[in-house]
């Protein structure tokens, strides 16, 4: 019997939502990081951190994930009785639901909690919200008729500076 | 002796963890990364809104980027399942039913059982035969390889679509939309700021 024989056979007599959803954090983890690392538009150091932070997330994301999906599974013991299939459906679904717990609050509330002193120790020179501010923001040339904050928005009329009106605040 | 009656409540809660169409649904790869890709568009840009470390632009920045990226897994993802997984599952068993003879007995008796129950029309016939082929797959050996063939497909398939195509897709597609939301949004603060609010009061006078 081949490996992936008997892994047909295991999945066939008992699939669990947990080894597609390790499968997926996995196959994440790796690729995110190395599509972050190539990304050509960002700073080298940007990219870098985007890299580290991307793994780190997998790293919190598939041990917790996987906790709660056997401490899901654990807790089928409390509602019904071993051996029986109502024990095998609930177990199968207090996993399914350990999983979603964890996707929906254990994982994005270690990620908050455990990412910053993390990434600090990993990068202490670089600062995420710098960047971060920096990046939306696009230079452009100001349409006609915006005023940029350097000019002096209250010369609306175009008034030259040699003029005697310009510093008196006359508007004609 | 004290007897306490049980709670109603407990034992609704009860029966639908052990009903054997939630285990069902649990244990289909499809639906637990749909309901899994879900939670994740919903809760994890709240949690990165909530976040108290980082500044209110780039939380504003973070929290868009991840609800458009998960929402566009789950998109990806529905759209892309069934013919990957069917591609997958044809290419998987072809290979083995070459190799071993058994194998492919095996996974001859679950496609045949499954185009049956597809091809009978009467509802009430093919509700028959759904509930046998599922009491077929819990007890007779010779189902499981069929079936564990057909979650194989559906886990490789998820993996190839959401840890390679959903990463690659998305930084062709996201890149553009993020530039075009906070392009937008800059643009309107800078034409509702108060000097250019003041110029356009001048020239609406004149």
């Amino acid at each position: 019997m081949t490996f992936i024989h008997k892994l047909c056979e295991k999945l066939g007599e008992n699939n669990k939502p947990i080894y597609t959803v390790m499968a997926v954090a996995c196959g994440k983890g790796t690729v995110r990081p190395i599509l972050s690392i190539t990304d050509k538009k960002e700073a080298p150091d940007a990219r870098k951190y985007a890299a580290l932070r991307e793994l780190m997330t997998e790293f919190i994301g598939v041990p917790t994930t996987f906790a709660c999906g056997l401490i899901g599974e654990s807790l089928a013991g409390h509602i019904a009785k071993k051996g029986t299939q109502a024990y095998k459906n609930a177990r199968a679904f207090m996993s399914f639901l350990g999983i979603c717990t964890a996707a929906g609050y254990f994982v994005p509330k270690f990620c908050n909690l455990g990412m910053p002193p993390i990434m600090k120790k990993l990068m202490p020179d670089y600062d995420p919200n710098a960047a971060a501010v920096e990046k939306p923001s696009v230079s452009r040339k100001p349409a006609f008729g915006q005023i940029t904050p350097n000019q002096n928005y209250y010369n609306v009329y175009r008034v030259k500076s040699t003029s005697p009106f310009y510093r008196a605040g006359m508007r004609v | 002796m004290k007897i306490t009656p049980v709670k109603k409540a407990l034992i609704i809660a009860r029966n639908a963890v052990t009903n054997p169409k939630a285990a069902e649904f649990a244990k289909n790869t499809v639906c637990a990364m749909a309901v899994e890709t879900t939670l994740k568009a919903s809760f994890r840009p709240t949690f990165i809104y909530c976040d108290k470390h980082a500044n209110k632009q780039s939380k504003k920045y973070a929290a868009t980027k991840e609800f458009l990226y998960q929402t566009f897994c789950l998109g990806l993802y529905l759209s892309l399942i069934n013919p990957v997984k069917d591609r997958v599952y044809k290419l998987i068993s072809k290979k083995m039913a070459a190799k071993n003879p058994e194998d492919k007995r095996k996974l001859d008796l679950y496609d045949s059982f499954q185009s049956q129950i597809k091809q009978t029309k009467d509802k009430n016939l093919k509700k028959q035969l759904q509930n046998r082929f599922t009491h077929l797959l819990h007890t007779n050996k010779d189902y499981h390889f069929g079936k564990g063939v057909k979650e194989l497909s559906s886990i490789l398939s998820t993996v190839f679509i959401l840890a390679i195509c959903a990463p690659i897709t998305s930084q062709l597609v996201l890149h553009p939309v993020m530039d075009l939301i906070f392009k937008k949004k800059q643009e309107d603060e800078q034409s509702n700021s108060p000097q250019n609010n003041y110029v356009k009061q001048i020239m609406n006078n004149k």
